[in-house]
């Protein structure tokens, strides 16, 4: 099964005046048709670059040094500008962080919509608007309400869902999610989560997700992708990331997410501090910090491997770690 | 406390107000060339006299004299070398405009920063205060003031230069001080209960000062300005060699714009005074650059 | 039981917002009375807009009530004279969430921590407080302390600089520290070990906590066998021991909260099943319902939710403002 987006050995490098910081280095990962994929990484863990690529919208000072991405057998980065601009919003569309707070203030919502539309060549007004409203219907907001209303007259829960419905205002096949739920209340959060799956099953859409927290991707997703220090550590399916996890790092995750349930016993922070990118430590960046590290692991880079059943995992010692018990 | 951490301390803050702003503002290249010019200036006001020597004698046989050899820039009405006296003018004039700025700067921190801290009627007074001095042309009250106060040295006259200048920075002080007064760290002194001295000079002048410092030069530069222009119009009898006084003489007395072969007494005392205020217009592009990001107050 | 060290009676907040004759009124926090024990850890549960970092501003004495009183070992803050009110202000320090602000970005964080011993003569010169602000250092995990002891604000991770925030809170010996959401904006891999800090300094110092949070996750990490109060616009609506009120809620907003927060395991994760609210979004605090505030979205609501304002009052071992309690239906967190 040929996946929908491949990814393959990203590197994106950001010049600054203190040196090359490289935000992905090396990341590798594979999207299927259909699916919710969880990018799961804390800050500087490179995921949002790495969804700017995918956009191919990295932004300056930053460029992509090497690798290559494929949606849907296109290589993305070697487009043209015109090729481009069919790919973006078309073909993959892009919910970013905190969108609900700059859309533009003094433009009702469905103007926006037309806006966009019209920008990439739909023309029929009535048409736009129709589809417009089957898509907020779809995220659970009422047109009627909606389409008349400016920004600021609607909540941050519902900006977020008028956000998603303009991404989707195109029928991309894949939207990238950059955490949408943050600043929004719980309430909020489990019905937007609850939106999310819908539109997967509704439309078919595949979705990639990036969070820093683990439950809402034991919520909502169907595979998780575990990222750090720009680098993916660990591939799997949702129920085999968390009760079977092969990379300490996702051990470490996982135990570090505080929970309502479980024993408080278990949950412990993981040690150390993030990893200063600018001078990334030698081997796996991960060592430092790791329980399992080795001299092994501070020198030699762990590649990511299929350590079966398209598992993929980057640590030299996964098999120390598989098995162990890990509950939420 | 050793004398290692009081240097160490002075060293951080003179980093920070003033080196470290330095180099980010020279990355601009049309700063950087700012800063030459000014630089140079500053050269020439410091050791320039020292090097080239100055004969006020008058010698009416070479006066009015094109650019030679001997008197690159000419000779005035009374024959001497007009590079030399921009040279040795340039010291006032650099003078004037620091001390000038130092005052404008001081009465703006002071006023800014009890209008901010204060809030209240008092905030509202000294507001109304900085809007009058923003509104009321400078320039006028400036020449008002020449007249009626004695500006005998630089001292004086920097001081009647910034009594109406301090407006646009004290307004700037006065928004910086009231952002910074809810801030979190702030908030924190006050549970901690280290007193409004403390607050003042230790958490927020710190955070005042590399704004106030950057701006230094752009407060001088319009120093210049007002003391040329109060010079030129004969309001400040300073020191001859002033390029104000030197203007003055060559345009209303000597007559020296009537004479085609004096252009270069004229002309020089204005391309220096323009070639200054140059540097100074670049220095600032850059340092506007620098001010934005960095003044996340 | 100890006398609490801080007793809030009754406290209302009004904040006035707009111009002239345009004057909005926003009741911030509503007739809400609390008591905070020596020693002892309390959770502040809500979500943002509810006025929980308002109330825990008020118990700093950073905000004075509109109306009620702030009680410090029985007597009025408000009220005191300056050296009593000096005597409270050493001993009720606030820990922000954003680390960043909450230093001064150019003072290093020798200055930011040495400025207390200095002021109250702790130390008398320089080399001892350097000292203390070295022992200071180590205390909140900081070591060596000579790696960050002159180093500015922005040099450190967001994690270090909380602790230095912590530091200095701590440095004077406070009896209670404010905590505002202290680790949303630290990773999350490292939230439990600044967690684990606080409660070291609970347990060594005998200092009380407030801690202030949306995430009842954490606030069940950190509170352990203390303490939650849940607030909803402006007022208390459940409080009692953490561990039977998080296990059985009674009151709707609560089961509506516990039942939206995901937790990190999918099975469960999956199989929880949201409790119905009638309305996804807050009401505008200026034009808050009548009777219980929560009444617009309560799936349970009757006619007296919307006339009468229901009080605190004792049920099953803990406090619940609501009329129905006793009647709706029970709700597990499995």
């Amino acid at each position: 099964m040929t996946s929908l987006l491949s990814v393959k050995d990203l590197a994106v490098e950001f010049d600054l005046d203190k040196g090359a910081l490289r935000a992905v280095n090396g990341a590798s990962l594979d999207v299927q048709q259909g699916e919710i994929m969880a990018i799961v990484g804390e800050s500087g863990s490179g995921k949002t670059t790495l969804a700017f690529s995918i956009f191919n919208l990295v932004p300056p000072p930053g460029k992509i040094v090497s690798g290559e991405i494929f949606f849907d057998g296109k290589e993305v980065l070697s487009l043209n500008p015109e090729e481009l601009r069919k790919y973006r919003w078309k073909e993959v569309a892009m919910v970013f962080q905190a969108a609900q707070n700059v859309m533009n203030p003094v433009a009702r919502i469905a103007d926006q919509m037309l806006d966009t539309a019209q920008a990439h060549g739909k023309t029929s007004k009535g048409e736009v608007i129709e589809h417009a409203s089957e898509l907020l219907k779809m995220v659970r907001l009422e047109p009627s309400q909606v389409l008349h209303s400016y920004p600021h007259e609607l909540s941050g829960g519902m900006r977020q869902r008028v956000i998603i419905a303009l991404g989707l205002l195109l029928d991309p096949r894949m939207l990238i999610l950059d955490e949408p739920t943050t600043a929004l209340d719980v309430v909020t959060q489990a019905y937007i989560l609850d939106i999310l799956t819908d539109i997967r099953d509704k439309l078919g859409l595949t979705m990639i997700l990036l969070t820093h927290d683990m439950s809402i991707v034991a919520k909502v997703a169907d595979r998780v992708g575990v990222m750090y220090a720009g680098r993916i550590m660990e591939v799997g399916k949702v129920e085999e990331i968390f009760y079977d996890a092969r990379h300490p790092y996702t051990v470490g995750l996982i135990r570090a997410a505080p929970s309502l349930i479980g024993d408080i016993a278990d949950k412990k922070a993981i040690p150390g501090s993030p990893p200063d990118l600018l001078n990334p430590p030698a081997g796996c960046p991960f060592h430092p910090r790791c329980a399992y590290a080795t001299s092994h692991c501070a020198e030699v880079v762990p590649e990511l491997k299929d350590t079966g059943g398209e598992r993929l995992v980057a640590c030299h010692n996964w098999q120390l770690i598989s098995g162990g018990k890990q509950s939420g | 406390m050793t004398a290692t951490t009081f240097s160490a301390e002075i060293r951080h803050f003179l980093y920070r107000s003033i080196y470290e702003p330095f180099r980010i503002v020279t990355r601009d290249k049309k700063a950087f060339a700012g800063l030459i010019i000014l630089l140079i200036f500053l050269l020439m006001a410091t050791i320039g006299p020292e090097i080239v020597p100055l004969d006020m004698r008058s010698n009416f046989a070479e006066r009015f004299k094109p650019p030679s050899r001997e008197h690159p820039l000419g000779t005035d009405y009374g024959g001497r070398d007009v590079l030399a006296m921009i040279v040795h003018g340039s010291r006032d004039v650099l003078s004037v405009a620091f001390l000038a700025a130092l005052f404008t700067s001081l009465i703006a921190v002071t006023i800014g920063m009890i209008a901010g801290l204060e809030g209240g009627i008092v905030d509202v007074a000294l507001s109304l205060a900085i809007n009058a001095v923003l509104s009321i042309p400078s320039f006028p009250v400036m020449l008002i003031l020449g007249s009626v106060f004695k500006v005998t040295n630089a001292l004086t006259f920097g001081i009647v230069l910034s009594i109406w200048s301090w407006g646009s920075l004290a307004r700037a002080v006065r928004s910086q001080v009231l952002s910074l007064k809810e801030r979190e760290f702030i908030e924190a002194a006050r549970t901690l209960g280290l007193g409004t001295f403390h607050v003042v000079f230790r958490e927020l002048l710190p955070n005042v000062m590399p704004y106030v410092a950057i701006n230094f030069v752009d407060t001088m530069r319009g120093a210049i300005g007002s003391s040329v222009g109060l010079m030129f119009l004969g309001l400040v009898p300073f020191s001859a060699t002033n390029w104000g006084m030197m203007l003055n003489f060559a345009v209303r007395q000597a007559g020296a714009i009537y004479l085609p072969y004096a252009m270069s007494y004229v002309l020089s005392p204005m391309i220096a005074i323009m070639l200054l205020e140059l540097g100074g217009v670049f220095f600032a592009h850059g340092l506007d650059e620098l001010l934005n990001p960095r003044l996340r107050t | 039981m100890a006398e609490p060290i801080i007793k809030l009676r009754d406290v209302n907040i009004i904040f006035e917002r707009g111009l002239f004759l345009r004057k909005v009124q926003l009741r911030a926090v509503v007739n809400t009375s609390l008591d905070i024990e020596e020693g002892k850890i309390l959770a502040l549960v809500g979500e943002s807009g509810c006025g929980k970092t308002t109330l825990g501003k008020v118990m700093v004495g950073l905000l004075k009530p509109s109306s009620g009183e702030v009680l410090y070992k029985g007597k009025d803050i408000w009220r005191m004279d300056r050296s009593e009110f000096r005597e409270y202000r050493r001993n009720a320090q606030i820990v922000h969430q954003d680390s960043y602000a909450a230093l001064n970005p150019v003072r290093t964080i020798y200055h930011s921590l040495s400025a207390p011993f200095l002021h109250y003569h702790l130390a008398r010169n320089r080399r001892q407080a350097r000292e203390k602000v070295a022992e200071l250092l180590q205390h909140v995990g900081l070591t060596p302390p000579e790696q960050f002891i002159d180093k500015y604000p922005h040099q450190l991770s967001g994690g270090q600089r909380q602790r230095v925030v912590l530091a200095r809170a701590v440095s004077l010996r406070p009896k209670l520290i404010v905590a505002d959401e202290p680790v949303s904006m630290v990773d999350v891999s490292l939230r439990l070990s600044l967690l684990d800090l606080m409660h070291k300094l609970n347990e060594e110092f005998g200092i009380a906590f407030l801690y202030i949070t949306h995430d009842l996750a954490t606030a069940r990490y950190f509170v352990k066998g203390g303490r939650i109060a849940v607030m909803y616009l402006g007022q208390l609506v459940e409080t009692g021991k953490l561990g039977e009120i998080v296990k059985k809620p009674r009151h709707p907003y609560l089961q509506a909260l516990l039942s939206a927060v995901p937790v990190p395991d999918p099975k469960l994760a999956r199989t929880k099943r949201p409790l119905p609210l009638r309305s996804l979004e807050f009401p505008d605090p200026t034009k808050p319902p009548s009777g219980c505030r929560f009444h617009p979205r309560c799936p349970y609501a009757e006619d007296i939710c919307a006339q009468e304002i229901p009080t605190l009052r004792p049920l099953d071992g803990r406090f619940v403002a609501c009329h129905l309690a006793e009647r709706i239906p029970e709700w597990h967190l499995l």
